[in-house]
This record gives structure tokens, sequence and C-alpha cells, in this order.
């Protein structure tokens, strides 16, 4: 209690200084960086706190008003510290982080809260009050230098998420800034990405059928049963066919084919086979299957038919209107496996 | 003349291919590869539609040592010759054969799961 009561007084003194200062805003928020580095995990707990308005000594009126008015500018400014540590200790995909961004938006005051607490637990509880007294840096180093393998890695994986968590709340604020436009008061020229993400946002938004929002017909993946020891049933094996628009015996032709086996359709219309196969093997033979007989090759799309013309098969899109001629499914060589017959 | 003569392009014969391959037994002369399940986790790799040219015997005598595996030529009625061997070989016999210069990649099929 003793450091938070120092610590007290000193974010006192220091916005007492900014206030008297004239451009005394940016100074504080250096100030508080400052601080950080020697009070890392106190400031954390205070920065908790206040945000919380969990603490309200009198002393602290001003500090904690201060906090809150100033949130987000030491928010951003401590992002940037942890995000190039975060850059150091694993290698992030940019991309895929603003992806997540987009969605995150919207819960960004309560999560900052949540994670700040979190954070604030993790240090304090990992690794006592001393060593939080020693800035972050350090922190992040000691269990590497000290404590077992094992330990250490759940630590940093403790660390990271914690980090990764922060990060997307403090660029989720630049985000929320630049959302519309990325070039809103620059002067920079447009970037072609951007130019084009924005026509497709417009397109989506006025009329979304155009927008080439490529409906994918999305396959159920097969489910597989076993009969007995030596036979598989394919239970959405119709839903499957009627998915792909294929007839049922076009399908089955070169499943058996493929898998080298025999087998029917029973009473409930599912196909057993004979043999034992995982969903992943006939997964693979489907995807092998649609590429060869559904889809269509000029355009990619799936909406097409298979039309059988003197005795030659042919593939018609729907969408383009190309066609070709599939090859036919032929069995090819089936050894005997088995018991053979006493005579031969 | 004769400069002229030596610098055109020699035609293009677009049977050029089918001629070569017309010995093999499919459409398109593909080397197929297959696996058929026995008994258990035991299966068969069977290598169908290599050409009429090569000594299937030995071609199946190297197979067998370098996978350590054993296996046997198997005389169809329709499909002519048909290597035959024990356990998933697939991959290997695939790799072979294109290392050892006897097919093509593009002309391999592997089927199967």
């Amino acid at each position: 209690m003793n450091s938070v009561l120092m610590l007290g007084c000193f974010v006192d003194q220091l916005v007492k200084e900014a206030w008297n200062d004239e451009n005394g805003f940016s100074d504080a928020v250096d100030g508080v960086s400052k601080l950080r580095n020697h009070f890392y995990g106190i400031v954390k707990f205070l920065e908790t706190f206040s945000k919380r308005n969990i603490i309200q000594v009198q002393g602290w009126a001003v500090s904690i008003s201060y906090f809150d008015s100033c949130d987000a500018a030491i928010m951003a400014d401590e992002n940037i510290d942890v995000k190039d540590e975060v850059a150091e200790l694993a290698p992030f995909d940019p991309t895929k982080k603003k992806k997540k961004k987009k969605v995150v938006i919207q819960e960004n005051a309560d999560e900052a809260v949540d994670s700040l607490a979190e954070k604030t637990e993790s240090l304090s509880v990992s690794d006592g009050l001393e060593s939080s007294f020693t800035g972050l840096k350090k922190k992040k180093k000691k269990p590497v230098e000290t404590s077992m393998l094992d330990e250490e890695s759940g630590d940093a994986g403790e660390d990271l998420d914690d980090h990764a968590g922060e990060d997307e709340n403090g660029e989720g604020a630049d985000v929320q800034q630049q959302q519309r436009n990325p070039w809103d008061g620059t002067d920079r020229d447009y970037e072609y990405e951007e130019l084009l993400g924005r026509v497709f946002n417009i397109l989506r938004e006025n009329n979304p059928e155009l927008a080439g929002d490529r409906r994918r017909t999305v396959m159920r993946p097969p489910q597989v049963l076993r009969e007995g020891t030596k036979k598989t049933v394919f239970v959405n094996f119709m839903d499957l066919c009627r998915t792909m628009h294929r007839q049922a015996d076009h399908v089955m032709a070169f499943l058996l084919a493929e898998l080298g086996t025999s087998g029917s359709l029973d009473g409930q219309q599912r196909l057993v086979v004979k043999g034992r196969f995982a969903p992943k093997n006939f997964e693979g033979i489907l995807r092998r299957y649609i590429n060869e007989y559904v889809i269509c090759l000029g355009c990619k799309s799936p909406d097409t038919i298979l039309s059988k013309e003197n005795r030659l098969f042919f593939l018609r899109c729907e969408k383009c209107g190309s066609g070709r001629s599939v090859a036919p499914i032929k069995a090819g060589f089936v050894a005997r496996v088995g018991r053979r017959n006493a005579g031969t | 003349m004769s400069d002229f003569e030596v610098q055109a392009p020699t035609p293009f014969d677009p049977f050029a291919d089918a001629n070569a391959d017309d010995s093999g037994a499919g459409t398109k002369d593909y080397v197929h590869i297959r696996i058929q399940q026995r008994n258990g986790r035991k299966s068969l790799t069977t290598v169908q539609g290599l050409k009429k040219d090569f000594s299937y015997n030995k071609i199946l005598k190297d197979l067998k040592k370098e996978f350590c595996c054993n296996g046997t030529v198997v005389q169809d009625p329709e499909l002519g010759q048909v290597i035959q061997l024990q356990g998933d070989q697939r991959k290997n016999v695939s790799t072979f054969l294109v290392q050892a210069g006897i097919v093509k990649k593009e002309s391999i099929k592997i089927h199967g799961f």
C-alpha cells in the first residue's frame, strides 16, 4: 500500500505540473509514460482502479479525473510500446489483426477495462510487487532466465495473449477514426487497395447482389458410420449429391471406382461401401470429383449440368455457358482380394 | 533458298502425341496408381497403364527392391499387365517412376483416398 501512496503523490505532483503548464497535456502524458517505465505494474493498478472508480482517495481526486479524461491518449501511447515488444516476441500477421479489429470495435471500451484488469492481475500474481517495480521489459526477460522451461512458456503465452488483447483495443481506437476513409485528413495520394475497397463498400451498400460476394456452396462434411467391422455407411451421401446437382449413381460410380471396392445404396438411400474408410477419405475423393465433374473450368462456378450426348459426358456451365467434355468413369484394375475359390 | 527452308517452322503435328502414345490402354495413356484395401490395415497398390515397351518384370524387381515389399505382375484379360505391390506404395511408386524417367509426372494419376 505504501508504494501506491507514494505513487499517488507522484501522480498528483505530475498532474499539478500539467495543470500549471501551458501545453501540459502532452507533457503529462510523457511524464506518465516515463513513470510507467519505473512503476509499470502500479500504474496499471492505478489505471484499472481509477477506471472503475474504486479508489476514491481525496488527494487523488484530481488525478483520477485526469486519468479518465486522457485515457485514450495514454492507451494509444502505451500501445505503441507494447506493440514493439510483441513484434519482438512473435511474428504477428498484421493483416489478420486488422480483420479482427473491425469486428471488435464496438466492444472496445468494455474490453479495455477487462483486459487491463486481467493484465494487472497477471502482473501482480506472477512476480510479486518488487519485480513489478522493475520495468516491463525486465519483467519479461526475468522468467526466461530464472524459471523452468515449461513454466516460462506458459507465462510467455499468457503475456502474449494479454498483449494481443490489449493491442486490439489500442488499434481499435485508430481504426475507429479511419474506418471510413483512410485518407481523411491527410494530403496523400489514394492507394489502389483503398479505392478498391471503397468501391466495393459502396457497391455493397447500394445493391448487395452486384457486389460479387460469391455465395459459396458449402458442402457439409461426409458423415460416416461403421456397419459391423467391414462395411462403411456414408450417411449423407444423397444430401451431398443434391448439393452438387449430380445423379447419385454417377457419384457412386466414381466413389467406388476410386475406393476400389464395391458398394450399394441401402433402403434409406445411404451408401454402403465395403471396407473401412474414414470420413477424410471420402472428403478427398469428393473433392476430386467436384474438381473433375462439377466445377466449371472457366468461371469456377459449381453451377453446372452434366449431360450425356452420344455416349460422351459433357459438362455445361449454367453461369458462363461454357462446356467441356469429361472423362467417363472407369473402374480400372481391381485385384482379387480375399479367399480364392478352391478350383481356380 | 535453302536458308529459308531451314528457318521455316516445322509444321505442328497435332496427332504426334496420340500416335506415340497409342500403345497405351487408356484413352490418354495415364498411368493409374490405385490402392485397394485388404483385410485389416493391409492394402495393395496396383500400377496400370505403363507402356508396353517396358519390361514389367524388371520394373517390378526394382520396385520390390526399392520399397522392400513383395509384388507380382498380374495378367488381366482387358487391361493387360498390371504391377501389383504389397502395401500402400502410391507415393513411392509415383516418385520412383518419375525419377527413373519411365513416365512423366503429368501422366500419373493416383487414385484412392
